[in-house]
């Protein structure tokens, strides 16, 4: 039996053997540190050390669930992230397709670089930038755009509504064209061959873009969108704090898990309930994407990420 | 399917290992405290004799005593951590400076390390939470969080036998604030004592539209110099945010006493009252009135646009001549101070009570210090030796700074912005034994002295609160402040309509049981007093 | 036909200029501000056109000109040899995952993706590096905690590797008698150089823009890398802003960064990678079309 097994493992050795070092490294890395989730569930007391620290239950994670605000910002984190899942995938697919079609090389080369700007510039830059734009008395909007029309100035930063789609617009134009160098990458290495037998066949550019492109993607796409899944309850602090500039009036409209936590604790740095936070993130993350997955696995077994 | 599961448990022998690791930080920290415990009082008793004549001879006989001490005890290397920019190099070479003054004194060598503001939160925490080694540092938050988490020790013991000089010049209401559940935590720095409310604003404007400011008597004489400001100069705000504060940086005083932390939610309305209740701060009169001013004013057009996400401070914006003035905690020598970071001769209108809040910063030792005695007899010695206080303060002479005279100065060609071991000399135990600046006030030491014992001490003094059981209200309130008050007080948002909602929002969040907390607290710690 | 292709390329031209205007313009008025006197800045507002000429902010940041130069080789350093460990860890994990044979083989799939779900948080990792791996104040602090291999990239190697390297081939290879790291090193990466050249591109920039490694496990100034040292400019006055600090009003903040120097650092820190990403690309485009003929 147990020669057996070696036998049927045997051809496998040198797999597994390229395996070791990222596993290994995987394990240090993420492993390891993962028993800290038990500060969740501890008043640590430093004096004590964080294994004896007293037990506390579920204390530490009642504060996200307290109020009305628990409703709001579960619902923010949500709907934000599944628009830019769906908006981001959409416009990273589309640019991705045609920058394959284009026929100038420089084009291709030029187009690529340019948008990759946006993604090298900090977050923290970013809100300067948009507040550069938005400011109600000095703002390039309000000033030139606005101003020349004659136009009364909008104050911006308090006027909630407009809210949801700056945001979109900074993500999209933040990281789109990272996105979009992914997929393109993946058209790219679709095979050859494919293509010319769609030529022969007299495929038009539509039918080609149709039936060989986008199925040729629906691996990555599939994997990049249950990859994102995982992380729905995480937001871009840097996106939802410092480009709004903690505006209170857009609170309501801005305000993710994330920044409700660090609203509530920059005070306290109490680590307990910080990462209280991190993990109810992680679980609902985690969550979804077994489901996600299962549904996958159903579909179109050979795609499902495990 | 199986395996799976096989590999889930590989997981789980992944946490188990990790233990290791946890255990590992706690028990250094414990077994670290413990050794201070009980190597203090054996080694430490012939000083502790020496001590109890409090004059400076008998200091002096006390610190050969403490060297011959430290002698016998083994070699160690003290790991002080304090904020603000500095180079590699520079605290290489202020370290060694530092160890061959201590090596005689203390039997031990300083390594200095100075990390900048933007990451010196994130790496202190780290440290402390991490049991990194680590002797003595300067908070950036309020030390009652430290206490709570058991990652800094108490000092009474240690005091009394390692740091005589302080214990020396200190008196009693000097360690009030550095007491926590009544032990004493912090070694205070020498500084101002208190504060008091105060409007900055700029002298030539002032005397060119004939602004009396010296003798503001009320607001209304502020009012009238405002309009005065905005029709004379109407490309200037007359009255501008702090980086988004319109009253102080990190706490907004309107004159309330938030007695005892920083949320700000749960204040006694006023600070000398000995029959003060706790109430919410939102609901106190003062805080309407000070809401409606400034909403009137910002409807009149004399507070800045957007001044509650305004991310300039006002010293930049005054040095651009955009602005006229902006409110801010005084103490004394705060126009000297001001005049020179904006660029232009400021005055100030006081109008608060002067309050006594006791010193403003202080430093600790870390729980998981491998010798707290050293680090306490290092303070000290910063406290009082002049030459370890000039180079912690100012760092090497004729390097980063040079003497003309009395006065020490940058050297030629070199400024703040390029000194490579950046200057905060309030941060540090002793400003008051380093040299004085070119265009600092000489006399400031006395006048600090002379506000300090002029200051009112409020009912409070001395009080800290502990939020532990009440932190998911806390929480939830603090994320109601943010959506509100930054904009309430910079006169943006209508208090007529506002401030019900929120009021409603706050006892939604669970003001009310802030504010009992808070009150049982303040009652146990009145008849403990 | 081939009217109705030019048209369709022109189409095409015209999208994409316009979002590389959409990409730029913020960029444009980032440089420009940069270049901005300061108290013209904050008098007028921003524009497109500058109103005044100053370059007191890249002196400000220039003045210690030994120490950026320094941080930009530190960087340098940092990204090479990060990159080239994370995409060797990376294709060794990747390609055996990709293998429909290998055994258990979404079990493991999923022992990687879960490190994408779960973390620890900082402090144990602080705690494991720090004190059983002495990495605190090294190089190696830049290169080996968080970034030196992810899920994210294995699992999208994996995905594109099981797409386009043909199991044939494969089986091709085993008959020659060919062991499976020589499949590996001849077969395997040679037909996967465009996915190898995107991540290349995306560690790469990982690396590059770092500076959180930097924000924990360094506190000496000689190790920081040109974002660790831009970051600290950049938020030093946020957090005095922010914090609950009663000796913020003390700090003396006029040294530190004003609007104009803020831009400045962005500028500085991103510009390199432009510089140098069109010589990249002649590789990554080499590297994608190497791989797509072969396939």
């Amino acid at each position: 039996m147990k020669k057996s097994i070696f036998q049927r493992h045997r051809r496998f050795i040198p797999l597994y053997l390229m395996m070791v070092p990222g596993l290994l490294y995987l394990f240090i890395n993420n492993y390891i540190p993962m028993a800290g989730i038990i500060i969740a569930f501890k008043q640590v007391n430093f004096r004590l050390g964080i294994l004896k620290s007293p037990w506390v239950k579920f204390n530490n994670f009642t504060y996200l669930f307290h109020t009305d605000d628990a409703w709001t910002i579960t619902r923010n984190t949500i709907l934000y992230n599944v628009a830019f899942i769906i908006l981001g995938t959409a416009m990273a697919i589309v640019i991705a397709i045609l920058l394959n079609e284009l026929r100038s090389k420089f084009g291709k080369k030029a187009y690529q670089t340019v948008i990759l700007v946006p993604y090298l510039i900090s977050m923290v830059v970013v809100s300067y930038l948009v507040n550069a734009l938005l400011a109600t008395e000095t703002g390039f909007i309000n000033n030139s755009i606005i101003g020349a029309f004659g136009g009364d100035p909008v104050s911006w930063y308090s006027t909630p509504k407009y809210w949801p789609f700056i945001l979109m617009l900074v993500y999209l134009w933040k990281n789109f064209g990272y996105q979009s160098i992914i997929y393109y990458a993946s058209v790219v290495g679709l095979d050859a061959g494919l293509y010319e037998a769609a030529a022969i066949d007299g495929a038009t550019r539509w039918q080609r873009i149709i039936h060989v492109t986008l199925p040729g993607l629906k691996p990555t796409i599939i994997t990049l969108v249950l990859m994102s899944i995982g992380r729905i309850f995480y937001s871009d602090f840097g996106l939802f704090y410092q480009v709004p500039m903690d505006s209170g009036p857009l609170i309501n409209i801005t305000n993710t898990i994330d920044t409700y936590v660090y609203r509530g604790l920059m005070q306290s740095n109490n680590i307990g309930m910080s990462s209280a936070a991190g993990v109810y993130q992680s679980l609902v993350g985690c969550a979804l994407v077994l489901l996600a997955n299962f549904i996958v696995n159903k579909v179109s077994k050979e795609d499902a990420l495990f | 399917m199986k395996g799976r599961w096989k590999k889930l448990a590989s997981l789980g022998i992944a946490a188990a290992m990790f233990c290791s690791v946890l255990a590992g930080c706690g028990g250094d920290g414990e077994a670290e405290g413990g050794n201070a415990g009980t190597n203090g009082p054996d080694g430490g008793a012939p000083t502790e004799d020496q001590q109890s004549g409090e004059d400076n001879t008998q200091e002096e006989g006390g610190g050969d005593d403490m060297a011959a001490y430290f002698k016998s005890k083994d070699h160690y290397t003290l790991k002080v951590m304090a904020f603000g920019d500095a180079d590699t190099a520079t605290l290489e070479k202020i370290s060694a400076k530092l160890s061959e003054i201590t090596e005689e004194k203390l039997n031990c060598d300083v390594e200095l390390t100075r990390i900048g503001f933007a990451s010196y939160m994130t790496q202190l925490n780290l440290a402390l939470s991490s049991g990194d080694e680590l002797d003595l540092f300067i908070p950036m938050a309020s030390p009652i969080d430290y206490v709570n988490a058991g990652q800094i020790q108490p000092l009474d013991e240690l005091i009394p036998t390692y740091a005589p000089g302080l214990n020396g010049q200190l008196e009693e209401k000097d360690w009030v604030t550095q007491t926590f559940n009544g032990e004493i935590y912090g070694l205070p720095v020498n500084s101002e004592k208190g504060h008091t409310l105060g409007f900055g604003m700029r002298k030539d404007i002032c005397d060119e539209l004939g602004i009396d400011y010296a003798n503001l008597g009320s607001w209304d004489d502020l009012h009238d110099a405002l309009v005065k400001v905005k029709e004379a100069h109407p490309d200037m705000y007359p009255i501008v945010s702090n980086g988004g504060a319109m009253f102080g940086s990190d706490v907004q005083y309107t004159g309330q006493d938030s007695c005892g932390d920083t949320y700000n939610l749960a204040v006694l309305a006023d600070p000398f009252d000995a029959n003060g209740k706790i109430e919410s701060w939102f609901t106190t009169d003062q805080f309407k009135e000070v809401c409606t001013r400034m909403y009137q004013w910002a409807q009149e057009g004399l507070v800045m646009p957007d001044a509650s996400t305004n991310t300039d401070v006002a010293n930049t914006l005054m040095a651009a001549g955009k602005a006229f003035g902006y409110f801010q905690h005084m103490k004394p020598g705060w126009e000297t101070e001001q005049s020179a970071m904006n660029g232009t001769e400021t005055v100030a209108w006081r109008y608060g009570v002067p309050t006594y809040t006791g010193g403003a910063m202080a430093w600790f030792v870390p729980t998981a210090s491998g010798d707290p005695e050293r680090a306490v007899a290092f303070f000290d010695l910063m406290y009082n030796d002049p030459v370890v206080a000039n180079l912690v303060i100012n760092g090497i002479e004729g390097e980063n700074y040079v003497l003309d005279g009395e006065l020490a100065k940058y050297p030629d060609g070199a400024d703040a912005a390029s000194n490579s071991y950046s200057r905060q000399a309030w941060a540090w135990p002793n400003q008051q034994i380093g040299y004085f600046w070119e265009g600092e006030d000489t006399t400031l030491w006395d006048q600090y002295a002379a506000f300090n014992q002029e200051a009112k001490t409020p009912e409070s003094f001395g009080f800290t609160f502990d939020a532990t059981m009440v932190m998911n209200e806390v929480t939830a309130c603090t994320n109601v402040y943010q959506k509100y008050v930054p904009a309430l007080l910079c006169g943006t948002l209508d208090p007529e309509t506002t401030i019900p909602t929120l009021n409603e929002e706050m006892e939604k969040a669970g003001i009310n049981k802030i504010v009992e907390e808070k009150q049982a607290q303040f009652d146990q710690w009145k008849t403990s007093k | 036909m081939v009217e109705k292709n030019n048209r369709f390329q022109i189409v095409v031209h015209f999208v994409m200029i316009l979002l590389c205007v959409f990409c730029l313009f913020p960029f444009l008025l980032l440089v420009v501000s940069s270049f901005a006197d300061e108290q013209q800045l904050i008098r007028d507002g921003y524009s497109i056109i500058p109103k005044s000429f100053s370059l007191a902010a890249y002196e400000y940041i220039f003045r210690n000109a030994a120490t950026i130069f320094k941080a930009y080789g530190t960087t340098i350093m940092v990204t090479v040899v990060g990159t080239v460990l994370n995409i060797v860890l990376t294709t060794l994990l990747a390609y055996p995952l990709s293998r429909k044979d290998l055994p258990h083989r979404n079990a493991w799939s999923f022992v990687v993706f879960f490190t994408m779900l779960f973390n620890g948080g900082l402090v144990p990792s602080y705690i494991m590096w720090t004190q059983y791996f002495h990495i605190k104040n090294t190089y190696a602090a830049l290169i080996v905690p968080g970034l030196m291999m992810g899920a994210f990239y294995v699992i999208m190697m994996r995905t594109n590797l099981s797409q386009n390297i043909p199991e044939e081939v494969l089986e091709a290879a085993r008959i020659d008698g060919a062991g499976e790291w020589k499949i590996l090193i001849r077969i395997v990466v040679p037909m996967s150089l465009p996915i190898i050249a995107t991540l290349v591109l995306l560690v790469g920039l990982a690396y590059w823009n770092d500076w959180t490694n930097g924000l924990y496990y360094l506190t000496k100034t000689k190790y920081y890398t040109i974002q660790v040292l831009l970051n600290a400019m950049l938020q030093d006055l946020q957090v005095l802003l922010t914090s609950s600090f009663s000796g913020a009003s003390n700090v003396d903040i006029t040294s530190m960064p004003s609007t104009s120097i803020k831009m400045a650092i962005a500028v500085v820190g991103a510009i390199p990678v432009l510089c140098i990403y069109p010589f990249f690309q002649k590789y990554f485009v080499k590297g994608i079309t190497v791989g797509a003929v072969k396939g």
